[in-house]
């Protein structure tokens, strides 16, 4: 671990990668804990066969082929419940996660800034869900809302979020986010 | 734009509750376009950049001081005024009883509500603070000034410089409480039959015939020199033993060996104690370095209820409380260490719903990291089942990164049967951990199960320059 060479490398590839790692197994595996299980296993697989990784090619694209393997594998597991998108689908959002990876991957510094930039309560919902962990029914019976309409107020939260980091990418920083 | 009902799905589909109608329909959507797939995909990066970001430490964090406590005692008076009466006459009876304690003495030293005035230097004011239930004392020294107070127990209590404490003795129960406020108190507590309750800011203690120093100052902290004492922050609660301090940080109890600075007791000399002989029988704990580098004599503790014994092949701790909602945690010495396998022993003494054990990684700041086998199998945590657990863990200094490349866990009846776990790099903003990491001390953190823990080690360590 850590200090030899060959692990400061290691670190080096991995880190600036990690995030867009868990976003590619978030859209491939259903729910967050079994999406962690995945990606634990995918970092640990990294790490014990780094050895295997040809230093002439890229990294992400060995990380992302260990990491497909392994959604896959997952995927045939969850198959038995029919939880999973088709083989089809599966694989053109595997296309479509490659091809925007580049202009995803700078996303994450303008997150923050974008977070600053919502109203108080908005904040106070994404703190519920992610940082307190909150079920949807518990934070519907405090925000006094339905299930349904805690759902929809999240994903419009986030999808705000979005828009201002694609803007801030952009060079165009929004001034105030409207959920 | 995504319509409202792809919105819902898609955000059942994060949490994992979506049904397969659901799929359904966010299947054939997401097949309509590229877009739709371009926005599903940046929503769900944006949904686990939020998870990484916003995403707490485990909470094991104290709870507020008082005041909801004193609140509920205010609303609670006028209910309970009948009680309050009762002990009013009680009141009568013992303040009668303590009046003749006092009064009885020949000699003509001051006498107070809560003992006599054995030796004062320099300026020392004691005001009655007693009421309708109880009987109270309140100390303050000036500075330079202290004081020695006996009670009629023979309890002596010496008040150093700069110093405001309280003593309260509730007659209806005869509980007896000493609060410091600030400063430095010594005191030797008589044999009673009752524990005296001692806080220290966030610092509670029962205590039953024993020797302490409670400090409120630049720190806070409770020494205790001989015997044991009942200790508790917050929900976390321990069991100090003579020749220890237990202390706060920022995040639980803190308990260290007593510092072997006698002259910080020459003080007392002045006031009739035996400074040398304060020290002298305390029950440091025996054989706490161990050969493997961590040091046993300091402990972190926060959440749960702690029992913490030393032997010669070092400490077991014990968690008794399954029911701490947010969990408990311990770990070893000070925070010093960039490298290390930290290993030890469990023994599942009860368990809850969805148990946990985790490795875990406590920082200067008192923030931590811990880590978990998602997959553990249930027979391992099941009651009564006894395992190994083994981390290899690193810091890289410069890059702030925590590595922990490896987790095994394994029954101590089939060693072979090992599960296998990790690969967790925790860079800076990836984690709940919002200050600089730095050097670490390794711990453990407990989910919903009462646990034995033994045979720590750490191995192949390397400690912070």
């Amino acid at each position: 671990m850590g200090t030899d060479p060959k692990n400061e490398e290691f670190l080096k590839l991995y880190v600036p990668m990690q995030l867009s790692l868990r976003s590619f197994v978030a859209a491939h595996v259903i729910g967050f804990h079994k999406a962690e299980d995945v990606f634990q296993e995918i970092s640990l697989v990294l790490w014990n066969q780094f050895d295997r990784y040809d230093p002439t090619r890229s990294f992400e694209a060995w990380a992302y082929g260990v990491a497909w393997n392994l959604v896959m594998k997952a995927r045939r597991t969850a198959a038995r419940d029919k939880h999973v998108f088709s083989d089809e689908l599966a694989e053109g959002l595997t296309q479509r996660f490659i091809a925007t990876a580049d202009a995803a991957s700078g996303r994450g510094e303008y997150l923050q800034e974008c977070m600053r930039k919502l109203p108080e309560d908005s904040k106070a919902v994404l703190a519920m869900k992610y940082t307190e962990r909150r079920r949807i029914d518990d934070m519907a019976s405090l925000l006094g809302r339905t299930e349904n309409a805690v759902r929809m107020l999240l994903f419009r939260i986030r999808s705000a979020l979005e828009k201002c980091i694609a803007h801030s990418a952009e060079n165009h920083p929004a001034e105030e986010l409207k959920v | 734009m995504i319509p409202a009902n792809i919105g819902v799905l898609i955000d059942e589909y994060l949490d994992g509750s979506i049904g397969a109608e659901g799929m359904k329909t966010l299947e054939a959507w997401l097949k309509q376009s590229q877009g739709n797939m371009d926005s599903f995909l940046s929503h769900v990066d944006v949904h686990v950049r939020l998870e990484s970001a916003m995403a707490a430490a485990p909470q094991l964090h104290l709870e507020p001081e008082t005041g909801t406590a004193e609140q509920t005692e205010r609303v609670s008076f006028w209910r309970r005024l009948p009680v309050r009466l009762a002990a009013a006459a009680t009141l009568i009876v013992s303040a009668g009883l303590i009046w003749w304690l006092v009064t009885e003495k020949p000699d003509n030293s001051p006498k107070y509500a809560m003992g006599r005035m054995i030796k004062q230097i320099g300026q020392v004011t004691v005001t009655d603070r007693s009421t309708v239930e109880d009987i109270a004392s309140e100390v303050t020294t000036g500075p330079g000034s202290s004081c020695r107070i006996e009670q009629p127990d023979r309890t002596a209590l010496a008040a150093g410089e700069q110093t405001r404490l309280e003593w309260r003795r509730h007659e209806a129960d005869r509980a007896q409480n000493l609060t410091v406020q600030k400063g430095l108190a010594y005191v030797e507590f008589a044999p009673q039959t009752r524990p005296y309750k001692v806080q220290v800011g966030r610092l509670n203690a029962e205590v039953l015939g024993t020797r302490i120093l409670a400090e409120q100052g630049v720190r806070t902290a409770l020494s205790v020199f001989h015997g044991r004492m009942k200790t508790a922050v917050g929900n976390s609660r321990t069991v100090v033993l003579g020749g220890q301090t237990a202390g706060v940080d920022g995040n639980g109890m803190v308990v260290t060996g007593l510092p072997a600075l006698n002259n910080q007791y020459a003080w007392l000399g002045q006031l009739g104690f035996e400074p040398d002989s304060i020290t002298k029988g305390s029950e440091l704990p025996a054989a706490l370095a161990d050969g493997n580098a961590l040091d046993f004599s300091m402990y972190r503790i926060s959440g749960g209820d702690w029992s913490i014994t030393y032997g010669k092949q070092g400490p077991v701790a014990v968690q008794n409380d399954i029911s701490s909602p947010e969990g408990a945690a311990l770990s070893f010495g000070a925070s010093r260490w960039l490298k290390g396998v930290w290993s030890c022993k469990a023994r599942m003494l009860q368990t809850s719903t969805n148990p946990a054990i985790n490795v875990a990684f406590t920082f200067a700041s008192g923030e931590s990291e811990s880590f978990g086998a998602k997959n553990t199998p249930p027979l391992l945590l099941a009651k009564n089942s006894t395992f190994f657990i083994k981390a290899y863990f690193e810091i890289n200094g410069e890059k702030d990164i925590l590595s922990v490349g490896r987790l095994e866990l394994w029954p101590e009846n089939n060693p072979k049967d090992k599960l296998v776990a990790g690969g967790w790099v925790m860079a800076p903003g990836s984690s709940g951990v919002k200050n600089v990491r730095g050097p670490c001390a390794p711990g453990l953190h407990m989910y919903r199960c009462a646990v034995e823990l033994s045979e720590f080690r750490l191995e192949n360590a390397t400690p912070a320059k």
